[in-house]
């Protein structure tokens, strides 16, 4: 048998094509994750991209990082806060009107938990540096005078103006919340499929290819990070968590943590360690995830239910209590019994 | 005249072709480094590390003895274990995406491969 030259170059070429069929199949999305440092934590962006594209959305990301910060951080000048604390009034328009209905929020939730939640709270958290190499309880003078200082504080709204009585605000309750909440409008609009995390803050936007984003959710009782007491399975919703674990020092045999009662000006005495909030904002589930720790666990899962959110809470003798609507989403570790309700 | 079977250009495109093919899987195919350990005891995840922020050594304590871990920027390897035949030790250390080592006695396994978490609230 002879071939001719046409024969041996179909022959080539069928061949060629049937050893490029299989690399059809990296054509796969991958996971692309870029890492940025803002609003005092470690930001992390999870995106879906086609097999070797380029156009990861991180300038995006480290851009909207900066902004939220530039917004709600007290401690830059010229911010909101720094503005309303200086002035007693700011002027929150444009691109930024989301604060507005997200500040309403959280003068909402302060009424609901009588004042337990607030963010008009600078002058206490002022007062505790739970980042300072050798942190101490502040005086009970200094307290005193703080909490007189915050009597009567609260918010109010006029169209784009909002005006504050009393103590200074700190939206450090609510800023990550905040920032996940534009960061997901944002990929959105780009058509993502993103896991943003803004410290323990997450924003779950649409699912991956093979399903739903795998959530851990930190074991309070482990010093380490990474441990996790259970996965959450998400899609298009947000996560945000408050422990007494984190930031947190020990002084003279006491260890004081970093979620302050508004109404004593000391670490809040709560039943709970750690609150895990899944709700349909972003800012939602932050402030929820406080407000929750500090109502404790009779009254926290009435006051997620209002908002249509769910809870997985660890009570400080290591009970589980997780809301009935995870059932389904939350994969518990091997020793970890929830009890649902 | 007779045609011949193959040219020279013919010869020259199909080499050109088949190494634009070998080098596409090999890009491809090649197996990357892990950066996720995982530890198991049975079917049960006991911890998930990070290669990057690991700490220097990690001990699973099971009913049927105790296994130490050592961590390395680029891979994982078991420094001591309580099991009678020593292989998971002997494995030495695991680098690439997919390996794993087995302590049978102590029903332990160590997988290197992509994190199963996506993000860790908390």
């Amino acid at each position: 048998m002879t071939f001719r030259t046409g024969s041996f170059r179909l022959l080539a070429v069928f061949l060629i094509f049937a050893l490029l069929l299989p690399l059809s199949a990296c054509g796969a999305p991958v996971l692309h994750t870029s890492r940025v440092y803002a609003m005092g934590t470690l930001c992390l962006l999870t995106e879906e991209l086609p097999h070797g594209e380029d156009g990861d959305s991180s300038p995006l990301f480290s851009s909207l990082l900066a902004d939220a910060e530039a917004l709600l951080s007290h401690k830059k000048d010229g911010s909101f806060a720094d503005l309303i604390n200086a002035l007693d009034y700011a002027v929150v328009g444009g691109s930024d009107r989301m604060l507005l209905e997200r500040l309403r929020l959280a003068e909402e939730i302060k009424e609901k938990t009588g004042g337990l939640f607030s963010v008009s709270v600078l002058p206490i958290t002022s007062l505790w540096d739970f980042e300072s190499e050798d942190p101490a309880p502040p005086t009970e003078e200094a307290i005193f005078a703080a909490l007189a200082e915050m009597e009567g504080s609260a918010l109010h709204f006029e169209n784009e103006t909002v005006t504050k009585t009393g103590g200074g605000i700190d939206l450090g309750a609510m800023g990550k919340g905040y920032a996940c909440d534009v960061l997901a409008d944002a990929l959105r609009m780009k058509n993502k499929n993103a896991l943003v995390s803004v410290g323990g803050s997450i924003a779950a936007i649409g699912s991956k290819a093979n399903g739903a984003w795998q959530v851990g959710v930190r074991d309070p009782f482990s010093d380490s990070q990474s441990t996790v007491l259970g996965t959450l399975a998400l899609t298009d919703t947000f996560v945000s968590t408050s422990g007494s674990y984190e930031k947190c020092f020990t002084y003279e045999g006491e260890t004081y943590h970093h979620i302050l009662d508004p109404h004593t000006g000391m670490p809040a005495e709560s039943d709970l360690v750690s609150v895990t909030v899944v709700a349909g904002k972003g800012t939602l589930s932050d402030i929820l995830s406080t407000a929750c720790f500090l109502v404790g666990s009779e009254a926290a899962f009435s006051l997620a239910a209002e908002y249509e959110a769910a809870l997985i809470a660890v009570k400080a003798d290591g009970t589980l209590l997780v809301s009935e609507s995870l059932r389904e989403l939350f994969a518990p570790k091997g020793g970890w019994e929830p009890i649902y309700r | 005249m007779k045609r011949k079977w193959i040219t020279r250009a013919d010869l020259c495109v199909l080499l050109a072709l088949l190494f634009v093919v070998a080098m596409l899987y090999f890009l491809l195919f090649s197996r990357e480094k892990g950066d996720t350990v995982s530890v198991y005891v049975g079917n049960t995840l006991h911890g998930e590390f990070s290669l990057a922020d690991a700490p220097d050594t990690y001990t699973v304590t099971t009913e049927k003895g105790s296994l130490t871990l050592a961590f390395a920027l680029d891979g994982i390897c078991v420094l001591h274990s309580d099991c009678p035949d020593g292989i998971c030790v002997r494995t030495g250390k695991i680098t690439r995406k997919g390996e794993s080592i087995v302590c049978a006695p102590l029903g332990v396994c160590v997988t290197l491969g992509e994190a199963t978490l996506d993000g860790v609230t908390g």
